[in-house]
């Protein structure tokens, strides 16, 4: 699948000759994306999306590409439409704490805009290169920020009809129609594009400090993450080496000095660098084609236990959140492992979801593992709505076909 | 028609029984209106089910009478929104009343939509646990409502509105089926239906269950009192607090012509009423850490001009401070035979100058206007006092109301921080969505609600109506109607 000349010609028609190039092709689930186009024009990006519509064309929308390893293999991907042209930076309000972003701004470019103006950003980067418009179509957790939707204030989205939409606004606090946002943040595109965001920053930290517990229970790391200063908290296990937990404080400094003091008496806590819970973090839940396959189990927090153990069972490593109800599992998928070992893994992981009364999706597996199955987990009870919102928003299936949960 | 609506009211009583099925004239008339009492409407009939499975019974009797449904929880919204502005039958959830879990450890709840909010936090309490969003009818008001206006309450600066709380839904839709979105561990795996239907005003569907996140209680709390000059001063000093990174709980202002009101009545806090306005500020948490951050409140407040900063030395002094705040709709009962809560949200650095816009819109129109607020998240409250029996004055408070909302949107504000946009402020949409914002919404409608029949007249412009019915009119044919 490609685009034929004529699909060219219309498409750049629309967006301009410079804004669809095939220079730099995309590789995504074996296939080879030549065509990308960028603009910085969102009314142009609208009328591209009616012209791929017309044509019965589908396209991948990108941000860095840094999550791109998410999602069920696309039905069609005629080209990228790379959200990177949305790279305006178009307001940062420090006396009120929100900013409003161009979708393909880098999140650690936005971070050094920010540095020193007492604020920092509600998202999580996977890499240099997270854009603000993939973190939030990803819904991307990270150890500190484990709820982008609740950050989003206000977004302009380009919807498949070509029309550029506007939902939410710039106040802390809206409940002026339908809050549409939701649907965007983690819809991984599939029912627009978003351009921009209104954002809620957040007060920089009057203190952080950083501290690993060796061989907690898990009561008690869930205890531990569930400090009142404690703003991150990573418990994993199943490594070879006794489980451990890194926390990090963080506020004001009499907080953190109180359950500092806590960790280190009842958990008997030792300092830790800066950058180890990062480190752990990436290592268990980043997502990208690995030898291996990584799963998301949401659980409720007491039940981690439970889970853990059928995932060492099954030959996993994992990485959990406590205070989120988040557990990260790491099965090795060898080349030579055939089919039979990933029914294996995923019935264990099942499972696990069972035991913790939550949802399992599969954030990273080679094709070979995710093919004829839905990342996004078992079918959801919801699916026929899910299924009618993608038949109101995107009729042709125009945005990322296929990727989304129900191969949607 | 009358052999129609006998009809209905039969199989009505089938689905919830006939003690549950209001029809008599006097019956339905305190339906007739919410806590907006200007736009009201008459039912066809009300039910009171108990069970999911009787409000599925109800949805369907009213499909296959080709009526409409409204649900309702306690009806003290002030937009409208629990009214059945195109007619139909409402379905008041205030007997489904009780909490079916309580998960401590897990720190979740699962109750019926009739639970009134307090009601659960005060259940929750033995367990060092409450349910944060606390609108100021807390005594009153349903779950179930709260979800329907993603409502807030003064604690919401720290903890966010419902929406931040609510993990799952029950949800009948609006074909009489029964569907589950989320569940109590979160982050479900598709669309998040639980964001999209939290704050839909009762139009994709009736809620008959909630999976409600709870809080730990903090461990200390202290409340100070600002006394300021003028509004002015005070809204300055919550930008102060707001831009030294410190988040309080809650910051209310409350205006001298509220104090006035509230001194002269039974909620009487004993604040100065030669006061400009008073400022409450609570800060929770951690002991060591409140302790400190109350002193610099006070001098951010001492900074912006207050004439004094007291300190709640007990929880009486503390609940005394809230009486003022939380008498204050009470209170203004005395002034006049009714009166408008505005509800509008601006940012916040905007507040002193928007307060003053709203005060010369008041004066212009010869209104009686006094302002109780949520200042640390720009929302504000101007009340009308009137009596609506003088229609001169009715229309003023209407042309007052339209004005503030437009200098609230103007100073990149929006036209509802919590009480929803109903009836009331739909034909206000317009100022801040356009045609295609508006398609967007209504695709999600048509969605849970292809044939318009959950809580029809709300939210969209009343001149969209006949647009939404016959989509191909006037050349509206972008939202893929089936
Ligand atoms: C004195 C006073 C103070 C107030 N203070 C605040 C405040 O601080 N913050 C705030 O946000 N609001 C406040 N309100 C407004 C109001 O109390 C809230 O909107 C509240 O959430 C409404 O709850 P209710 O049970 O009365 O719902 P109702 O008024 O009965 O209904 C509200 C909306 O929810 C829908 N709904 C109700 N039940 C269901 C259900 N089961 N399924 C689907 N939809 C449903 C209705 O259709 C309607 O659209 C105040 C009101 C008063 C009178």
């Amino acid at each position: 699948m490609s685009l034929d000349d004529a699909s060219v010609a219309a498409l750049r028609a629309e967006v301009g000759e410079g804004a669809l190039a095939a220079q730099a092709p995309v590789e995504l689930d074996g296939r080879r994306i030549a065509w990308t186009l960028c603009t910085a024009d969102a009314a142009a990006l609208g009328r591209a999306l009616r012209v791929l519509g017309e044509r019965g064309l589908g396209a991948v929308v990108r941000g860095g590409g840094t999550r791109s390893g998410f999602g069920n293999p696309p039905r069609r991907a005629d080209l990228v439409l790379s959200t990177r042209g949305f790279a305006e930076l178009h307001e940062i309000d420090v006396d009120e704490g929100v900013a409003h972003l161009g979708a393909g701004v880098a999140l650690a470019e936005v971070e050094r805009a920010l540095a020193g103006s007492g604020w920092e950003l509600p998202l999580g980067a996977a890499g240099e290169d997270s854009t603000v418009g993939g973190g939030l179509a990803a819904a991307a957790v990270d150890p500190r920020r484990a709820a982008p939707r609740s950050a989003v204030l206000g977004l302009t989205v380009v919807l498949a009809s070509g029309e550029v939409t506007h939902c939410g606004g710039r106040v802390v606090k809206n409940v002026t129609g339908y809050d549409l946002a939701k649907l965007h943040v983690g819809g991984h595109g599939s029912l627009g594009v978003i351009a921009s965001a209104w954002l809620r920053l957040r007060p920089v930290a009057e203190r952080v400090e950083s501290w690993r517990v060796e061989e907690p229970s898990a009561p008690r790391a869930l205890e531990a993450a569930r400090r009142p200063s404690a703003r991150a908290a990573l418990f994993e296990g199943g490594t070879g080496s006794p489980p451990r937990l890194l926390v990090e404080l963080a506020g004001d400094a009499a907080a953190v000095a109180v359950d500092a003091a806590w960790l280190r008496e009842t958990c008997g806590a030792r300092a830790a660098g800066p950058g180890e819970l990062d480190d752990a973090f990436a290592a268990a839940a980043r997502v990208d084609p690995v030898d291996a396959l990584r799963v998301r189990i949401a659980h409720l927090p007491t039940r981690l236990a439970k889970l853990t153990g059928g995932i060492e069972a099954a030959g996993g490593r994992w990485a959990a959140l406590p205070a989120h109800g988040l557990c990260w599992a790491h099965f090795p998928l060898p080349g030579g492992a055939g089919e039979a070992r990933v029914d294996e893994i995923l019935a264990a992981t099942r499972a696990a979801a069972r035991e913790g009364a939550g949802r399992w999706r599969l954030e990273a597996a080679p094709l070979r593992a995710r093919r004829g199955r839905d990342v996004f987990g078992d079918p959801d009870a919801a699916l026929p709505l899910m299924r009618a919102l993608k038949a109101r928003f995107d009729p042709a299936a125009v945005l990322n076909p296929g990727r989304f949960a129900g191969a949607l | 028609m009358a052999a129609h609506l006998d009809a209905l009211h039969a199989s009505l009583r089938r689905a919830v029984g006939d003690s549950a099925c209001l029809t008599r004239p006097e019956e339905l008339f305190v339906y007739e209106a919410d806590g907006l009492t200007l736009n009201a409407a008459k039912p066809l009939a009300v039910v009171l089910p108990r069970e999911t499975a009787e409000v599925a019974a109800v949805v369907r009797a009213c499909r296959e009478a080709g009526v409409c449904f409204v649900p309702r929880g306690a009806g003290t919204g002030l937009s409208g929104g629990a009214v059945a502005a195109e007619g139909g039958v409402v379905i008041e959830c205030s007997r489904m009343d009780r909490i079916l879990a309580l998960e401590p450890g897990d720190r979740y709840a699962v109750v019926q939509p009739g639970v009134v909010n307090a009601e659960l936090s005060r259940a929750a309490a033995p367990h060092g646990l409450f349910y944060a969003p606390d609108p100021s009818s807390q005594a009153a008001c349903t779950i179930g409502g709260n979800v329907g206006e993603n409502s807030g309450g003064p604690h919401t600066l720290k903890y966010g509105t419902t929406t931040d709380h609510v993990l799952g839904l029950e949800l009948v839709l609006p074909d009489g089926e029964v569907v589950r979105l989320g569940g109590p561990a979160g982050f479900a795996s598709g669309y998040d239906l639980v964001g999209a239907v939290v704050g839909s005003e009762g139009t994709l569907g009736v809620v008959t269950e909630v999976t409600v996140r709870l809080t730990p209680l903090p461990d200390a709390v202290e409340t100070l009192l600002g006394v300021f000059p003028e509004v002015v001063s005070a809204c300055r000093a919550v930008g102060g607090i707001i831009r030294s990174g410190l988040v309080p709980a809650a910051l209310e202002i409350v205006d001298r012509r509220t104090i006035e009101a509230v001194e002269a009545s039974v909620y009487a806090a004993g604040l100065p009423t030669d006061a400009g306005a008073v400022l409450l500020v609570e800060l929770d948490g951690v002991a060591e850490a409140v302790a400190g951050q109350a002193e610099r409140v006070r001098e951010l407040c001492r900074e912006a001009g207050a004439s004094r900063v007291d300190v709640a030395r007990d929880a009486e002094e503390r609940q005394r401070f809230w009486r003022a705040r939380k008498g204050a709709f009470g209170a203004m009962g005395r002034l006049a035979p009714d009166l408008y809560v505005h509800d509008a949200v601006v940012p916040r650095t905007k507040l002193p100058e928007i307060l003053e816009a709203v005060c010369a819109i008041c004066d212009r129109h010869g209104l009686r206007l006094s302002n109780v607020f949520h200042a640390g998240d720009g929302n504000l409250h101007p009340n009308i006092s009137f009596d609506r029996r003088d229609p001169d004055e009715l229309a003023r408070v209407v042309k007052a109301g339209e004005e503030i909302l437009r200098t609230c949107v103007e100073a990149g504000g929006v036209i509802s921080g919590e009480h929803g946009i109903g009836t009331e402020k739909r034909d206000y949409m317009g100022m801040l969505f356009d045609d295609a914002d508006l398609d967007a919404m209504l695709r999600l409608r048509a969605a849970f609600d292809p044939d318009r029949v959950c809580n029809p007249g709300k939210i969209f412009p009343a001149t969209r109506f006949c647009m939404e019915a016959n989509p191909r009119a006037r050349g509206y044919d972008r939202v893929p109607f089936e």
